[in-house]
C-alpha cells in the first residue's frame, strides 16, 4: 500500500484530461459529460460493466470516433479534434481489445516496425544495406530491451500470428512502448486470459510503467484481479463516472456497489 | 445483376459472369444451327445450360476453395482463371463447330432469326419482358418464399444460418444455378444485335461491372437500375457522339462505362443508394485534397 | 516421330524466362509483399512494348532526316533504320538504353494512374474490377487507335541488335541485355524483401489500418510500389518487343501478361522471391514445350492448340488455389540483419539489464 501511495504522489502533473466529453449514438448517450484527469506516471483502471461506455470513451479520446461535445487535453495540448494517427504521434497510444499484431511478421519485426523513422524504409536506400544497417542495429538493440521488458525475448523469431492471446497483448504493449508513447490506453488487457497469466500481464505492465515512467490506463470489466496492481480507479456506469479514487475505496462507495458490483462483491469485500 | 447476386448472396466476387453470358450466346447459336430450334424457344436451353455451368462452378471451384478457407482475393483470382478457361473452351467449341459442321462459328449475328411486332424488334420486346419477369420472380423469391429468406440469411451470416437448420448446401447450389442462368439468358439476346464470338465477354465485361458498381453490389434491384443506366448511357452517348464527331468513336464506347465506374468508386463507393448531396460534396472535397496531395 | 528440342528452342526458352522473371519478380513486389491484387499488370508490359513500336522508329527517322509519313511507309523506313543501326553499334546501344529507360518511365506513369483507385478501405473486389477494366480499356485503345502502332496491323520495331552477326550472336545479345536488366530488377526486389522496407510492405499487406496507426503514409507507399513495379514490368515489355521485332495491338493481353505471371508467383509462393523464380521457370518451360509440340498436337486435336494455353492456365490456377495456395516455397520471415548479429545484440542487451 505504501508503495502505491508513493507513486501516486510522484507526478502531480495531469497528462490526460477530458472535460464534459460526450458521445451519442442516436438516442443512446454512450459517454455522458465525462470529466477525467489522469496524473502523469500513474497506473489506473477505468472499470464498469459491459456497455458502460468505457471503450467508447477510449475511442473518442484517441480520435477513432468523433465527439459530440467536450474537450480532450493531452500533455498540455488540446487534442479534441485530432485524428487517431495524430494523437498517436503525440504519444498517446492505445491497444485494441483484439491485439493488432501483424501476423506474418516475427515478434521482433512487430516491435521494430513500431519505430517509424527508419532510413531502410526508403525506396531508394532499401536495396543498399550499408545505408541503413547501423540504424537498424540500433533499433534492434532497443527492440530487445523492450522485448525483455514484456518478457518475449525468447520468442523473438516466432510469427505474430502464432502467439497466444496473452503474448499478443503484451506484444501490442511493446509496440506502443517502442513507438515512443508517453501514455498507454489499454483496452481489456486480461480479457479472455486465464487468471495466472492475467497476474503475469498486470505485473509486467506495472514493471514497464515503473521502468519507463509511463502513464498507463487500463479498461476492465473484471476488477477482482486488476485492483491490486493499480493505484487509482475510475468507476463508470451508463456513460457517467460514478466514483473515483483509491481502488479499494472506490469499490466500496454505495454507487459502485449498487450499480455494478452487486451482492456478491459486497459480501466478499465486507 | 447476376454478379451482384453472387457477391451479395454467397460472398463470391464472380469475374466469370460475362463469359457465362457468352455461354448463353453459344447455346443459342447451337440450338438454332444444329438443332433447328427457333431463337426464343432456345432461351429455355440457355436458362438450364447456364444454370448447370453455374452449379458446376460452385461444385468444382468455389466449394473446394471455401472448404480450404480461401480469402476473397483468392476466390477472385479463381473466378478470373475460370473466365480464361471458359473463353478457351468456347474457342475450342467454335473450332469444333467450324471443322465438324463447316459453319461459321465466329463473328456471327442472329438477327435473321428475329421477328418484329408492331414495328418493334422482337428481341427488344422479349428481352424487356424477360428482364421484368426475372426481376419480379426474384423479388417474389426473396421476399415471399422461405427459400428466398433463407438465401438472404446465408448471404448475411452463413454459419449462423446453418445453425438455424438452413440447408446451406442446397441453397448455394440454387443460388449458383441462378447466377449461371441469368447471364446466359442475357447472352442469348446479344447476337441478335451485335456480332458475337468467343471473346465477346471481354468487351462487355466493363459494362457489366460498371453497372454492378453503380448499383453498389448489394441488392438485385440496385444492380438492375445500375445496369440499365450504364447500358443506356453507353448506347445513347456513343450514338450521339458518332453523329457529331464521326463513327470512329464507336470503337471507344467501352470508355463510358469505365468512366462511370471510376467516378462511382471515387465519389460514392457504396453505389447509387448512398447518393446524397451531402455525401457528394464531401467526396468531391476529398478528391480535391487528394489531387492536391499528388502535386 | 517426336521431334527433340534443339539449340534454338533453348535460346528462345532462356530469353522468355528472363523476360518473364522481370515481370514476375516485380509483380511479386506489388502482390506478394504489398498485397495489391493488381489484375492490370498486362498494361505495364504493354506500356513498354507499345512504346517500342511508337518511339524509337520515329526518333531514328527524325535523326536520319526521313521525310515520308512514318506509319504509311513504316516497313520501308524501319528497314532503312535497321541498315543504319547495323553499321553503328554505339548508336544501336544508345537507342536501346534510351528506349528501355523511357519504357520504364512510361510504365511507371501508368503505375501512378493504376494506383489512383487504391486507397484505404476500398473493397478488394472494386480494386480488382477497376484495374482489370483499366487494363482492358488500355489494350482496346491501342488496338483501335491506329496512329499509335497501327492497331491490329502492328509495326516493326527497329532492331538494336542488328550489328551483331546474325544467328546465335543476336540471341546472345538479347539474352545478355535482358540478363543485365534482370540482375538489376532481381537485386532490387530481393534486397528490398530483406530490408526494413520489405518488412513495412508486409505489415501494410497484413493490416493497413495498423500500419497507418504506426505513423506510416500507406497511400504513398502503395503509389511508390506500383510505380516502381510497373516501371520494371515496362522494361520487360520493351525487351520483348525488341526481341520480337514487331508489335501489334493484340500483344500484351491479360492471359499471358497478367494471369500466367499470377500463376507463376502463386506456384512458387507469394512474397517468396526464390519461389517466384522456380514458378516462372516451370511454367515458361511448360508453355514453350507445348508450343514446340504444337504441330504434333495439331494432328490429334479437332481444334487449334493455341486454346490449350487458356484451358491449361485456368485449370492450373484453380488447382493451385485449391491445393497449394502458399506455394512450393512458402513465405518465410526475412531478417534484415544476420541472425548472428541479432543474437549478439540480444546477448548485449541481456547483459546490460
Amino acid at each position: 500500500m505504501e508503495k502505491h501511495q508513493d507513486l501516486k504522489n510522484r507526478g502531480n502533473n495531469v497528462i490526460l484530461k477530458t472535460k464534459n466529453l460526450t458521445k451519442k449514438f442516436g438516442e443512446l448517450i454512450a459517454v455522458n459529460n465525462v470529466s477525467v484527469e489522469v496524473k502523469e506516471g500513474s497506473f489506473s483502471v477505468l472499470f464498469g460493466p459491459n456497455g458502460a461506455g468505457k471503450t467508447t470513451w477510449i475511442n473518442v479520446v484517441t480520435g477513432y470516433l468523433k465527439k459530440d461535445g467536450g474537450e480532450v487535453w493531452f500533455d498540455g495540448k488540446d487534442i479534441t479534434n485530432l485524428s487517431a494517427a495524430e494523437t498517436y504521434r503525440l504519444g498517446l497510444a492505445r491497444s485494441f481489445q483484439i491485439p493488432r499484431i501483424f501476423p506474418s511478421l516475427t515478434v521482433l519485426e512487430n516491435i521494430l516496425i513500431a519505430r517509424s523513422e527508419n532510413p531502410g524504409e526508403s525506396f531508394l536506400r532499401a536495396p543498399i544495406k550499408p545505408l541503413w544497417k547501423e540504424a537498424e542495429e540500433k533499433i534492434v538493440r532497443e527492440a530487445f530491451s523492450v522485448l525483455k521488458m514484456i518478457g518475449l525475448e525468447d520468442k523473438w523469431d516466432m510469427l505474430g500470428g502464432e502467439l497466444s492471446g496473452g503474448d499478443a497483448k503484451l506484444l501490442d504493449v511493446g509496440k506502443a512502448i517502442m513507438s515512443g508513447a508517453k501514455m498507454l490506453l489499454i483496452d481489456e488487457p486480461i480479457a479472455g486470459v486465464n487468471p495466472s497469466l492475467a497476474h503475469t500481464i498486470l505485473d509486467r505492465l506495472r514493471k514497464i510503467k515503473e521502468e519507463y515512467g509511463f502513464t498507463i490506463l487500463i479498461v476492465e470489466h473484471r476488477l477482482d484481479i486488476a485492483l491490486e496492481y493499480v493505484d487509482y480507479a475510475y468507476a463508470m456506469a451508463n456513460g457517467r463516472i460514478i466514483a473515483e479514487g483509491k481502488p479499494y475505496d472506490v469499490i466500496q462507495t454505495p454507487e459502485v456497489v449498487e450499480s455494478y458490483l452487486g451482492e456478491k462483491y459486497r459480501y466478499r469485500l465486507g | 445483376m447476376s454478379a451482384t447476386l453472387a457477391l451479395a448472396k454467397t460472398n463470391v466476387p464472380n469475374f466469370a459472369v460475362a463469359t457465362f453470358g457468352t455461354i448463353g450466346i453459344y447455346i443459342t447459336f447451337s440450338c438454332i444451327k444444329l438443332l433447328g430450334i427457333g431463337l426464343y424457344p432456345s432461351l429455355l436451353f440457355c436458362f438450364v445450360g447456364g444454370g448447370l455451368v453455374g452449379v458446376l462452378t460452385y461444385i468444382f471451384v468455389i466449394r473446394p476453395l471455401r472448404r480450404r478457407g480461401a480469402t476473397s482475393e483468392e476466390i477472385m483470382i479463381a473466378t478470373l482463371a475460370l473466365d480464361i478457361f471458359l473463353i478457351a473452351m468456347l474457342n475450342i467449341y467454335a473450332d469444333y463447330l467450324t471443322r465438324k459442321y463447316k459453319i461459321m462459328a465466329r463473328d456471327f449475328t442472329l438477327s435473321a432469326y428475329d421477328f418484329s411486332i408492331f414495328g418493334l424488334d422482337g428481341v427488344f420486346v422479349v428481352s424487356t419482358s424477360v428482364f421484368l419477369a426475372v426481376l419480379v420472380v426474384l423479388h417474389l423469391i426473396f421476399t415471399k418464399t422461405n427459400l428466398g429468406i433463407a438465401m438472404k440469411a446465408i448471404g448475411e451470416n452463413p454459419s449462423l444460418a446453418e445453425c438455424d437448420g438452413v440447408n446451406t448446401e442446397f441453397l448455394y447450389i440454387i443460388t449458383w444455378f441462378i447466377v449461371g442462368a441469368l447471364p446466359a439468358l442475357a447472352g442469348a439476346f446479344f447476337p441478335v444485335y451485335w456480332m458475337s464470338n468467343p471473346t465477346t465477354s471481354m468487351f462487355v465485361v466493363v459494362t457489366v461491372f460498371s453497372g454492378c458498381v453503380l448499383g453498389g453490389f448489394t441488392t438485385i434491384y440496385d444492380a438492375a437500375v445500375g445496369g440499365y443506366i450504364v447500358a443506356i448511357a453507353q448506347t445513347a452517348l456513343v450514338s450521339y457522339l458518332s453523329n457529331v464527331v464521326g463513327t470512329w468513336i464507336l470503337s471507344y464506347g467501352f470508355l463510358i462505362p469505365l468512366l462511370i465506374m471510376i467516378v462511382t468508386i471515387f465519389v460514392f463507393p457504396e453505389g447509387l443508394r448512398s447518393l446524397s448531396l451531402d455525401r457528394l460534396l464531401r467526396s468531391s472535397r476529398y478528391i480535391l485534397t487528394r489531387l492536391e496531395g499528388f502535386r | 516421330m517426336i521431334s527433340v528440342p534443339g539449340v534454338e528452342f533453348f535460346t528462345v526458352l532462356v530469353t522468355y524466362i528472363i523476360i518473364f522473371l522481370i515481370i514476375t519478380l516485380s509483380y511479386n513486389l506489388a502482390y506478394g509483399y504489398t498485397g495489391i491484387p493488381d489484375f492490370g499488370r498486362a498494361m505495364a508490359a504493354g506500356a513498354g512494348g507499345f512504346l517500342c513500336g511508337y518511339l524509337p522508329g520515329r526518333l531514328m527517322a527524325r535523326v536520319l532526316g526521313i521525310q515520308e509519313d512514318y506509319l504509311e511507309n513504316v516497313i520501308l523506313i524501319v528497314d532503312r533504320i535497321n541498315r543504319e543501326l547495323e553499321k553503328n553499334p554505339a548508336l544501336s546501344i544508345g537507342l536501346l538504353v534510351l528506349t528501355l529507360l523511357l519504357a520504364a518511365l512510361a510504365a511507371g506513369a501508368l503505375g501512378l494512374l493504376a494506383s489512383l483507385p487504391i486507397f484505404r478501405g476500398i473493397r478488394l473486389f472494386y480494386l480488382g474490377v477497376t484495374l482489370l477494366s483499366i487494363q482492358i480499356s488500355f489494350n482496346t485503345i491501342v488496338y483501335h487507335w491506329e496512329p499509335i502502332i497501327r492497331g491490329e496491323h502492328g509495326v516493326p520495331v527497329p532492331d538494336p541488335f542488328g550489328w551483331l552477326p546474325p544467328g546465335p550472336m543476336r540471341s546472345i545479345g538479347v539474352i545478355a541485355t535482358s540478363a543485365i536488366v534482370l540482375v538489376i530488377v532481381g537485386y532490387y526486389c530481393i534486397s528490398v524483401g530483406r530490408s526494413p522496407l520489405g518488412r513495412l510492405l508486409k505489415a501494410v499487406r497484413d493490416d493497413e489500418r495498423s500500419a497507418e496507426a504506426l505513423g506510416r503514409d500507406v497511400r504513398k507507399l502503395y503509389v511508390k510500389v506500383m510505380v516502381i513495379s510497373y516501371a520494371f514490368s515496362g522494361v520487360a515489355g520493351a525487351l520483348f518487343a525488341f526481341y520480337q521485332g514487331y508489335v501489334i495491338g493484340l500483344h500484351f493481353e491479360r492471359v499471358t501478361w497478367t494471369f500466367w505471371p499470377i500463376a507463376m508467383v502463386i506456384l512458387g509462393g507469394l512474397a517468396s522471391n526464390k519461389g517466384t523464380v522456380i514458378g516462372t521457370i516451370v511454367f515458361i518451360t511448360l508453355k514453350r514445350l507445348i508450343l514446340f509440340y504444337k504441330a504434333d498436337l495439331e494432328a490429334f486435336l479437332p481444334f487449334s492448340p493455341v486454346w490449350l494455353d487458356g484451358v491449361l492456365l485456368g485449370i492450373i490456377l484453380i488447382l493451385l488455389l485449391i491445393y497449394n495456395p502458399r506455394g512450393l516455397l512458402p513465405e518465410k520471415p526475412e531478417i534484415t540483419i544476420s541472425r548472428e548479429d541479432i543474437e549478439r545484440i540480444r546477448e548485449d542487451v541481456s547483459k546490460v539489464l
